[in-house]
């Protein structure tokens, strides 16, 4: 905290709760939402967020309903306007340090005293940026962007980040495909863990074209063309017309009751699907959806319209199996949607899942793009599914190690 | 301790001000918001601003006035010889003993004290400490022309830091009135248009 610092303004009201309010004697334009701001308190310093900015003139009203520059000369009148008008700022704190610190040697901890009023609020410095954050020299950390007042890098140390589960949250356009492109750089550059990316809207894996600015954002596979393997789903998939390194098929034998259960919603499932699910594992074992998609649905009342045997019908599996008619067949009905999708078919050609086990486990980095597929039934199928098997197989490897302790290697590739 | 011309004798004082009046030769020195200054005793010294400048009429001024026609001279001689109603009033902004201070005097100044119009490093060592002499201007804005008063002031006080090598007082001048007047548009812009109009390049010294 050596630092000399110039105040922007100071604490006016609020509280922890509702967040802080700051008047600030800067223009409003000079300082952003997002920004990073330093409450000098007199026994703590507190680390802020601006997370709104308000015009909130607090003297005269009429400095804001009359513009001054109808009476005064432009310049005088927007160096009044600046004095008079100025904006306040709501700020949320939730860490801080002691005052007077400046050997950066404590961690911040969690703000829960008040900064007295009339406390000076200042930018962030590059050294509380590096503080909060971590330093961009320090071995594991990325700088994954600088902060727009005063340009000081924000570095993420990834290997904390990677220990937890992590979100990017914010409104359409803010950055949230951006950052998670620029972490998964880190990632791979840094070589801290494999790296699965469900790529859902084929922006990650190759070069894409940022929708504010049109400039060129290069894609994961134009920046690490040796480190990652980009998977299409389904056969003769291009991604932004390019051909990935692999096909995704997934086999319907791979899709087990449970997977099927996770889409209740999505497929609008009955309680009696666990049921109906239930008779058909124990009559086909793993083969059960393709066999039970192999049925067809015909009336087994002799209805002349359908043609079906009673014996290829779901109706007169079900009544051999002691299951509610009704209910097998509203059920086949509705896994006629996984039946359409062209991604899952009877035999893929490869085991694509494993393919990507396989990279994973080597500490390769994989991509997967939907293509065209970009229902919430194919996201939510296909992530479900492979992340089963990717738990599957990191509880084996885990297993094998807690029994040959000493003998085998620790699972790392996670 | 003070080494500015001197302008005339005090007639009248109290607490908040006095009033002077010029000698012959001094008539056209004193200007509104002029620092002139006044000895109160041993080692203290009133000052104050000029807040108005007062010309009295006696019968004889009236007698003349009525006339239809009356000789330059007989005016001259009445302007400048007999000068009988002439009065400046001054507000009193301060005082010196051993530093200045930006308060009313303990007392004011006696009778037939000679005033001398402040030199431009008396000014200087009034005004720069600190700007707080303006509330006692600001305090008294019902008894005079506070706008015109305040914004001669100013570009005088200005042109006296100009020449002491510094400029930026008049920011910093304008930017205290702006704290003291927030909540009073009409005398904040009173002021400001004052100004602009006594010396039109101050305000291009506010540029952002």
């Amino acid at each position: 905290m050596a630092t000399l610092r110039t105040s922007i303004g100071k604490i006016t009201g609020g509280g922890i709760k509702q967040h802080l309010r700051a008047d600030l004697e800067i223009a409003p334009e000079e300082i952003d939402v997002g920004a990073y701001v330093l409450i000098l308190g007199e026994r703590w310093h507190y680390y802020a967020l601006v997370t709104d900015l308000a015009h909130h003139p607090g003297g005269d009203p009429r400095f804001a309903a009359r513009p001054l520059q109808q009476r005064l000369p432009a310049g005088l009148a927007r160096w009044v306007n600046r004095m008079a008008l100025k904006p306040t700022a709501q700020l949320m704190t939730n860490l801080c340090v002691p005052a007077g610190d400046g050997t950066a040697a404590s961690k911040p901890a969690p703000a829960t005293s008040l900064p007295p009023l009339h406390a000076p609020v200042c930018l962030a410095e590059a050294e509380d940026i590096a503080r909060l954050f971590g330093r961009p020299d320090q071995p594991g950390c990325w700088v994954v962007g600088y902060t727009r007042e005063q340009g000081h890098p924000v570095a993420v140390d990834l290997r904390k980040m990677i220990q937890r589960s992590v979100g990017f949250f914010g409104a359409t356009g803010t950055g949230k495909s951006m950052l998670a492109r620029v972490i998964l750089s880190g990632l791979i550059r840094l070589d801290l863990a494999a790296t699965l990316t469900f790529d859902l809207h084929n922006e990650l894996a190759y070069d894409d074209t940022a929708t504010d600015s049109g400039a060129l954002i290069p894609g994961l596979k134009s920046i690490f063309p040796q480190q990652i393997r980009t998977f299409g789903l389904g056969r003769g998939t291009l991604i932004r017309g390019h051909r990935p390194d692999c096909v995704l098929e997934i086999g319907m034998a791979d899709i087990q009751v449970s997977d099927i259960l996770l889409l209740a919603d999505e497929l609008n499932l009955t309680d009696a699907t666990p049921t109906v699910t239930s008779a058909l594992v124990r009559a086909f074992g793993r083969n059960w959806l393709r066999e039970f998609l192999r049925l067809s649905r015909g009336s087994q009342s002799g209805d002349s319209s359908e043609k079906v045997k009673p014996a290829e019908s779901v109706a007169a599996w079900a009544k051999n199996a002691s299951v509610n008619v009704l209910s097998a067949e509203a059920l086949w009905s509705k896994l006629q949607r996984i039946k359409r999708l062209n991604y899952v078919v009877e035999q893929p050609e490869q085991d694509g899942i494993q393919q990507i086990l396989s990279a994973l486990q080597r500490g390769e980095h994989v991509t997967l793009s939907f293509g065209r597929f970009e229902t919430d039934l194919d996201f939510l199928l296909v992530t479900n599914l492979i992340a089963r098997r990717i738990s599957q197989a990191w509880q084996q490897d885990a297993e094998h190690y807690a029994a040959h302790r000493g003998m085998s290697r620790a699972p790392s590739w996670s | 301790m003070t080494s500015g011309v001197i302008v005339g004798r005090l007639v009248q004082s109290n607490a908040r001000g006095f009033r002077f009046t010029c000698t012959q030769s001094t008539i056209f020195l004193p200007r509104m918001g002029d620092l002139v200054s006044a000895e109160i005793g041993p080692a203290l010294l009133g000052y104050g601003i000029i807040t108005d400048i007062l010309w009295l009429s006696d019968d004889l001024i009236a007698q003349l006035a009525r006339a239809e026609n009356i000789e330059r001279g007989v005016v001259t001689d009445n302007q400048f010889q007999r000068a009988a109603g002439q009065y400046i009033e001054v507000l009193s902004v301060g005082y010196r003993d051993t530093s200045i201070h930006h308060a009313l005097p303990p007392r004011p100044p006696l009778s037939l004290e000679q005033i001398r119009l402040c030199s431009a490093q008396e000014v200087i060592e009034f005004s720069d400490p600190a700007y707080t002499y303006f509330r006692l201007l600001l305090e008294a804005q019902d008894d005079i022309p506070i706008n015109d008063v305040m914004a001669a002031h100013l570009v005088q006080a200005h042109a006296a830091h100009c020449a002491g090598g510094s400029p930026a007082w008049i920011q910093g001048a304008v930017g205290h009135l702006v704290e003291l007047l927030l909540d009073d548009y009409a005398g904040l812009t009173g002021v400001l248009e004052a100004l602009a109009q006594i010396d039109p390049s101050i305000p291009q010294l506010f540029k952002e």
